[in-house]
């Protein structure tokens, strides 16, 4: 199937500093992808590079299997940047004119047609006459992404699109994007793994501008972590019987103290196609078998597994806990 | 055409949308209106030039804070990267905040044609040269704008876009100066072909004179040119 968006290769730098090294990524229709990385990894540029905001130093960027024209952006693009590009001045029905003037095809029914669809599928009939600089940041962002798929285009990029919302908000965010993600290819930027476990299909992970991390999230998601504070007697004999235990893919001790250890576990259960949570008992049985255990240290998951893993494998302010919370 | 269309309506919605544009209006209205006024009844003067030199002279001053809003305040409110990916050429953005502004600068001289009615009232004006000097008062006005509309596509302050503006026009308006004093006897030329204020007389007398006319033409696409390739710039940084 042909990606909807795709960059070959592509690299950015600003001034001295590469922002994007040789990044390569496809999606297709109908995945939501999760861009994921610390500040700083890439993620935004990445997604001006397919919005046309930026142009790629070298590489290339792809949309539905074309280049875009230099100099203009992309109808089949849909893009809400990190922060909602509205005008305050004008009313939500007269920016939503604005964004089908420019973006809808046909002639003034089918632009009023849009108009009607994007107030109607983002709640937003009671505020079409206000000025959007009296919304709410919750309002605002839906006027944002109604403008965003006025046109119904085939790509949507949300950069940190929840960002600044409030719990309920949040979830009709996520309703609102699930809705627009339907037969799209979303790319979708945040640092909140509720938020891209929530919504994606996939996840990638940027690092420095490197792409460290490609997978379905169904994978992802099969992956568990478990951080334990053991006594260190006996330490031979317990990672024997956790290296045998079917899933476990890795398991490392640092001694902390004359007498304490501290365990990291992982398993994935992606091939073995066992439930995480039976892996878990069964490494637990394991461990009460051969120790005490002091402290849970941590229980990582999914995609914050996946995340901290793929960003700092070695890394022990990323890993523990308790130097996390103190840095 | 349809988006040019659509970026224009948006443009003069938001112009009036905010106190700003109104506000520059009523100015010039209130200032080009002061000074006709104290021409009339304390210098005894009701000529129409006097009216074109001082609109032209206030034009220097207004027409900055029309301009500045154009891209530098797109910039500071993040609106620039909705507009730099909307399917628009940088050729189209550019024309269209022209049009919006050259539509502000219509109604800011629409509202002095009030000061006519007096003089025909009172006498029998010759209508020809005073059609001739709005026009050459129009034509300061879109160079004015063009220039101001360059100056804030390099900007993401609209101060500072407008006080670089206001720096360009006053030194273009005095570039004939080491012209008359005869600094620079080989670059006389270039410095008064390039000064606002050596043809202005021509253009408020109503004459327009193809040269020149030709020369404010030339300097208004050269910098609407200019901003359309710090457009550019913004996605290559």
């Amino acid at each position: 199937m042909q990606p909807a968006v795709a960059l070959h290769q592509v690299c950015k730098s600003f001034g001295p500093r590469q922002v994007l090294h040789s990044l390569s990524l496809s999606v297709a229709p109908g995945e939501i992808v999760g861009l994921l990385g610390p500040n700083g990894s890439g993620k935004t540029t990445t997604l001006r590079l397919m919005a046309g905001f930026y142009t790629p130093d070298s590489g290339r960027v792809t949309i539905r299997g074309r280049e875009p024209a230099p100099g203009r952006g992309n109808a089949d693009i849909g893009y809400l940047p990190e922060r909602a590009p509205l005008y305050d001045a004008l009313t939500v029905m007269q920016y939503l004119e604005f964004g089908a003037g420019v973006k809808v095809a046909g002639g003034a029914r089918a632009r009023r047609q849009a108009i009607e669809r994007a107030i109607d599928g983002f709640d937003l009939q009671a505020v079409a006459g206000s000025a959007i600089g009296r919304l709410s940041k919750g309002q605002r962002q839906r006027v944002g992404l109604a403008q965003a798929v006025l046109n119904d285009p085939p790509v949507l990029l949300l950069d940190e699109a929840t960002n600044g919302l409030d719990p309920v908000q949040i979830v009709e965010a996520r309703a609102m994007i699930r809705r627009c993600a339907e037969g799209r290819a979303v790319v979708f930027s945040s640092h909140l793994m509720q938020e891209v476990e929530a919504l994606c299909t996939r996840i990638v992970i940027l690092r420095q501008g490197h792409l460290v991390e490609d997978a379905a999230l169904g994978q992802a998601q099969s992956a568990l972590q478990l951080q334990l504070a053991l006594p260190t007697a006996g330490h031979t004999a317990l990672h024997a019987a956790l290296s045998g235990c079917a899933g476990v893919q890795a398991v490392d001790a640092t001694v902390l103290d004359a007498g304490l250890s501290k365990w990291r576990i992982s398993w994935n259960t992606a091939t073995s196609g066992e439930a995480p949570g039976a892996v878990c008992d069964q490494v637990l049985r394991v461990v009460l078998a051969h120790a005490q255990v002091r402290a849970v240290l941590s229980l990582h998951d999914a995609v914050e597994t996946r995340l901290l893993a793929a960003l700092a494998p070695n890394d022990p302010v990323l890993w523990d806990p308790v130097l996390r919370r103190r840095a | 055409m349809k988006g040019f269309l659509a970026l224009y309506r948006k443009e003069l919605r938001t112009d009036f949308g905010s106190p700003v544009a109104l506000v520059v209006v009523a100015v010039f209205w209130a200032l080009s209106g002061y000074l006709f006024s104290f021409n009339l009844f304390f210098v005894s003067t009701g000529q129409m030039v006097t009216a074109f030199h001082n609109m032209t002279i206030l034009l220097i001053l207004v027409m900055p804070l029309v301009s500045m809003r154009a891209f530098a305040e797109e910039a500071r409110q993040g609106t620039l990267e909705l507009l730099l990916t909307l399917p628009l050429s940088d050729a189209t953005l550019v024309a269209a905040k022209y049009a919006a502004g050259l539509t502000v600068l219509a109604l800011m001289l629409a509202g002095t044609t009030a000061a006519v009615l007096p003089l025909a009232w009172y006498g029998q004006p010759d209508y020809g040269p005073i059609v001739g000097g709005y026009i050459g008062v129009f034509l300061y006005g879109a160079l004015f704008l063009a220039i101001g509309i360059a100056v804030s596509s390099a900007c993401s302050n609209q101060i500072v876009a407008a006080s670089a503006t206001w720096g360009i026009l006053v030194l273009l308006w005095f570039m004939d100066y080491p012209a008359a004093l005869d600094a620079f006897p080989a670059l006389s030329p270039f410095f008064q072909a390039l000064s606002l204020s050596a043809q202005h007389v021509d253009f408020i007398r109503g004459v327009l004179p193809g040269p020149a006319t030709v020369t404010l033409a030339s300097v208004a696409v050269l910098a609407l040119m200019v901003a359309a390739v710090n457009l550019k710039r913004w996605r290559l940084r």
